[in-house]
């Protein structure tokens, strides 16, 4: 696979956005933390590393905030799990965040693209 | 408390647990890649980074989180007090009445009998007392003081001391009465006491017209002279005259001898040459110092026999002029004949201040039955919240 290359070429999350990224995939199916972190890396596109060290502090944030909310569940392959899920406030909490985000990239896009800006005004 | 921290370590071992899950599941998947498992291990902790650091952050996550609540139970007490000002007010002074009773009480009681002594081997220390007509005790007289020191042979020390105001003028003030002790050469080696700086008083300063030295306490020497480090030598004017200060004495003297601005020779031969004429007006206060292996009422048999030597020209019944030998804590306890009565009026106050605190807990344990009975506002309340999640747990 392109393991050893996909390694290199995968970028630090954006500050601020790690939140927002656990949450989104939490929406799908609860996940434990290493399924989180594939998963992430994986719709990324190999792209987007999840560093561990700020996962855990990340998911224990959320939890406290009640955004998410998580369980020990038993797995078939042998240790338990720790699986969170997504709460109803944390489902408003990511629509929110979305919108902010959105908002942002449409920002930085007309920042890095002004001729368009100026002929649509 | 207990019951957070419980919560604490339960919160820690699970996150290690969380983390080493995360570790063998990353080293399943990079065996099943084709590597061994040492290389698989090596891979998945490369690929997490350090596990502690990791571990750390997340619990600074939790960490304030016991704070928090209890901000948050802070928060609720102060609104549930402002919604019944009256009853907080009633709770707030009931309190505050058992337990300020309660410490001043024990504050007397921690100043009368458990403060130690700054001195060298307290427990040899006595205070030598005479006995007036009544059988009241009272500061010895010159000449019992001597007649003990010169034929005592229980004492390691027999030291004496005397209160005397001194007129001190300077050239910005106009003049003030300061409080001094005099007393003899011997007496700061009774007590154990080195001076903080300089030297204590020599013998011969004993000596009318060589007396001219003093010693500042400490507040004195911190207050009157700003610390003055070079205050060695200089001279003051005392009672007109001009006197050397050669030391100052330690802080830890000061509860002891509280108020005593300076310490000043007493002069024995004054006493000498006056002698009768003044030692029914002079008095000296004996601290003595028991030898090594002396007990108390050795002592005690040894003064008699002093005290009756003085006493010879008087009845047998005459109960003035026994000599009685007192512990020296004791005195500080108490001092005079009405001692006792304070040692135990002192428990009396200590115990009916406890008493007032557990009546005011009492008081303010059955105010809060009352509001929780009447309280029925915070309990539908909190039947709301079970019951909506109650309702939440089930939809998910």
């Amino acid at each position: 696979m392109s393991g050893q290359k996909g390694y290199q070429n995968r970028t630090e999350i954006l500050q601020g956005t790690l939140d927002m990224l656990i949450l989104q995939t939490l929406q799908w199916a609860p996940r434990h933390g290493y399924a989180l972190s594939k998963a992430i890396r994986t719709n990324s596109g190999e792209i987007l590393k999840v560093d561990t060290g700020s996962l855990y502090p990340a998911l224990h944030r959320l939890e406290r905030k009640g955004w998410i909310a998580a369980e020990w569940k038993k797995s078939e392959v042998g240790p338990r799990l720790r699986v969170y899920r997504l709460t109803p406030s944390g489902t408003k909490h990511l629509l929110a965040e979305r919108s902010r985000w959105e908002k942002v990239l449409e920002a930085i896009s007309g920042v890095l693209n002004p001729a368009k800006n100026e002929s649509e005004a | 408390m207990r019951f957070a921290l419980w919560g604490r370590k339960r919160r820690d071992r699970e996150l290690q647990e969380e983390i080493e899950t995360h570790l063998t599941l990353a080293e399943r998947e990079e065996m099943e890649l084709g590597r061994t498992r040492k290389e698989a291990a090596f891979a998945a902790r490369r690929e997490f980074g350090n596990v502690s650091i990791a571990e750390e952050t997340t619990r600074d996550v939790w960490g304030s989180r016991w704070l928090g609540d209890f901000f948050q139970d802070l928060r609720y007490a102060i609104r549930t007090l402002r919604q019944r000002p009256s009853f907080a007010t009633v709770v707030v002074l009931t309190l505050a009445l058992g337990i300020g009773a309660n410490s001043s009480a024990f504050s007397l009681v921690d100043s009368a009998f458990l403060h130690a002594l700054p001195f060298h081997e307290p427990e040899r220390l006595v205070h030598v007392w005479t006995t007036d007509a009544a059988g009241d005790l009272h500061t010895p007289s010159p000449a019992e003081y001597l007649a003990l020191r010169e034929t005592s042979k229980s004492f390691e020390q027999v030291s004496g001391a005397g209160w005397k105001r001194f007129f001190y003028d300077n050239a910005q003030s106009s003049g003030q009465s300061l409080l001094g002790l005099v007393i003899t050469p011997n007496w700061l080696p009774t007590l154990g006491i080195n001076p903080l700086v300089g030297r204590n008083f020599l013998d011969e300063e004993q000596i009318s017209g060589r007396e001219a030295v003093v010693m500042l306490s400490h507040t004195c020497w911190r207050t009157r002279f700003h610390s003055d480090p070079g205050i060695i030598g200089k001279k003051i004017n005392l009672d007109r005259r001009a006197v050397t200060i050669i030391g100052v004495l330690p802080q830890s003297l000061g509860p002891y001898y509280e108020d005593i601005d300076l310490f000043a020779p007493l002069v024995l031969d004054s006493y000498k040459e006056n002698g009768e004429a003044r030692s029914g007006k002079v008095r000296v206060q004996i601290v003595a110092r028991l030898r090594p292996g002396v007990t108390l009422d050795q002592a005690r048999s040894e003064t008699e026999v002093i005290a009756q030597q003085l006493r010879e020209h008087r009845p047998a019944a005459d109960r003035s002029g026994h000599l009685v030998i007192e512990d020296f804590a004791e005195t500080f306890r108490h001092s005079g004949p009405t001692r006792q009565n304070a040692q135990r009026g002192m428990r009396l106050t200590a115990c009916a201040a406890t008493l007032v605190l557990l009546i005011a807990c009492a008081n303010v344990a059955s105010l809060l039955l009352g509001v929780a009975l009447r309280g029925t506002r915070r309990l539908r309340c909190a039947r709301h919240w079970a019951v909506r999640a109650a309702a939440w747990s089930d939809s998910c």
